[in-house]
C-alpha cells in the first residue's frame, strides 16, 4: 500500500503515514503499487506530450513567420497545464520557470528597447 | 538637457503589471490557494491583459488603423480587464476551479493597476481631460497626445485616486462577492468621470461609457443572484 499523500509505502496496519504524518484510516488514504504505477505512467505521458507541444509553440514562433500569436499561446497553455497539474516535475517545473523568466525579460526589453529608440520598433519617436 | 524621451508609460504598465503579481500573491495566501495554480493563471492573466488592451484599442480605433501590427498598437483599459477576466474563465474551464473564487483573489489589483496605468497617461498626456481654468490645471508643452498650451483638467489625476481608493476598500472589506462589487464601483466611478475628458466632447456616451453600463449590469445581475444561492443555501 502507498500513502495517497506522498507516494511512501505504508503497511496495512499504520494508522498514520511515517513520512508525512497523513491519517491512513479513511479508505481513501491509500493507494495499491497497480495505481501508483499508473499515475506514474500517465504523469510521464503528459510530461512528453506537454514538453513537446511547448517545443512545438516556441519553433513555431522562433522560426515561423505568421501565425505567431498562435504559437506563443500553444507553448503557454501546454507549460502553464503541464505545470498546475505536475508542479512537482522537475523537467515541467524547469521549463514553466524558464518561459516565466523570459516572458518577464521580454517585456522589460519592450520598455527599454523603446527608451533606446531601435528601429526595428514602430512608433518609438512618438513616445514621451 | 539629455535630450531623452523616457517611456513613462510604458513603465507605468510595467508596474501596474508588477503590483498586479505582487497583490495577488498575497491575496492568495489568505485563501490558501496553491502556488502552483496561482503562478499558472497569474501567467495567463498578464498575457490576457496585453492581448486584450492590443485587440480592443485595434477595435476601438479601427478606423483610423486596419493594419493589425501588435507592437505598434496602442492599449485599452477596458480590454486589458476584458482580457484579464476572459483567461480567467479559460483557467477555471481547463482546470475545473471555481471562477468565482479565482475572481475574488484577482479582482481587488485590477483597480490599482488602472490607478497606475492613469499615472503614465498623466505624464505623457494621453487620455487628457476637458479644457479647464481653475485649480490644478495642467498644461501640456511637449506631449505628442494632448494639446499644446490649452489648460485641461487633470482628469487622469483623478481617476488614479479614485481608482486606488476603490482598490484600498476592496482589499479592506474583502468580502464574497469582491467580482460584482468591483465591477459596478469601477464601472460607475469610470462612467462618471470620463463625462470630464476631452474625448467626451459633442458625444453623448463614449465607447468607455457604454462598456461600463455593461460591467455595472453585468455587477449587479450577479450580485443578486449571489445573494439568492446564499439565502438558498
Amino acid at each position: 500500500m502507498y500513502c495517497i499523500n506522498c507516494n511512501n509505502k505504508v503497511d496495512e496496519k499504520w494508522k498514520y503515514c511515517i513520512k508525512c504524518g497523513k491519517s491512513l484510516i479513511n479508505d481513501n488514504s491509500t493507494i495499491d503499487e497497480i495505481k501508483v504505477e499508473e499515475i506514474k505512467d500517465k504523469e510521464k505521458k503528459d510530461t512528453i506530450l506537454y514538453i513537446s507541444l511547448f517545443f512545438i509553440g516556441l519553433g513555431g514562433l522562433i522560426f515561423l513567420d505568421n501565425f505567431k500569436g498562435i504559437f506563443f499561446l500553444l507553448s503557454l497553455v501546454s507549460i502553464v497545464t503541464g505545470y498546475v497539474k505536475y508542479p512537482k516535475n522537475k523537467i515541467i517545473k524547469i521549463i514553466f520557470w524558464i518561459f516565466v523568466i523570459l516572458f518577464i525579460l521580454f517585456i522589460i526589453f519592450a520598455v527599454v528597447a523603446i527608451i533606446a529608440c531601435i528601429r526595428e520598433l514602430p512608433n518609438c519617436t512618438n513616445i514621451g | 538637457m539629455f535630450n531623452i524621451k523616457f517611456p513613462f508609460y510604458s513603465l507605468a504598465i510595467l508596474i501596474s503589471l508588477i503590483s498586479n503579481v505582487i497583490i495577488v500573491l498575497l491575496l492568495s495566501k489568505k485563501y490558501a490557494y496553491p502556488k502552483n495554480e496561482i503562478i499558472g493563471l497569474l501567467l495567463y492573466e498578464n498575457v490576457g491583459i496585453i492581448v486584450g488592451a492590443k485587440v480592443f484599442w485595434f477595435i476601438e480605433n479601427y478606423n483610423l488603423n486596419h493594419t493589425f501590427n501588435f507592437f505598434s498598437l496602442g492599449l485599452s483599459s477596458y480590454g486589458a480587464v476584458i482580457g484579464a477576466i476572459l483567461s480567467i474563465i479559460l483557467f477555471s474551464i481547463q482546470f475545473k476551479k471555481s471562477f468565482r473564487e479565482l475572481l475574488n483573489i484577482y479582482m481587488p489589483s485590477i483597480p490599482l493597476m488602472y490607478s497606475i496605468g492613469k499615472i503614465g497617461c498623466f505624464l505623457v498626456g494621453c487620455c487628457y481631460g476637458i479644457e479647464y481654468d481653475g485649480i490644478f490645471k495642467v498644461t501640456y508643452n511637449y506631449s505628442t497626445s494632448a494639446p499644446k498650451n490649452i489648460s485641461l483638467f487633470p482628469i487622469q489625476i483623478l481617476e488614479s485616486i479614485v481608482f486606488f481608493l476603490i482598490f484600498i476598500y476592496m482589499i479592506k472589506k474583502h468580502i464574497k462577492n469582491q467580482f460584482d462589487l468591483g465591477l459596478v464601483m469601477c464601472g460607475s466611478a469610470k462612467f462618471l468621470l470620463d463625462f470630464l475628458r476631452f474625448s467626451h466632447k459633442n458625444i453623448i456616451l463614449s465607447t468607455n461609457q457604454l462598456v461600463s453600463i455593461v460591467f455595472i449590469i453585468v455587477g449587479v445581475i450577479l450580485f443578486f443572484k449571489y445573494k439568492r444561492n446564499s439565502v438558498k443555501n
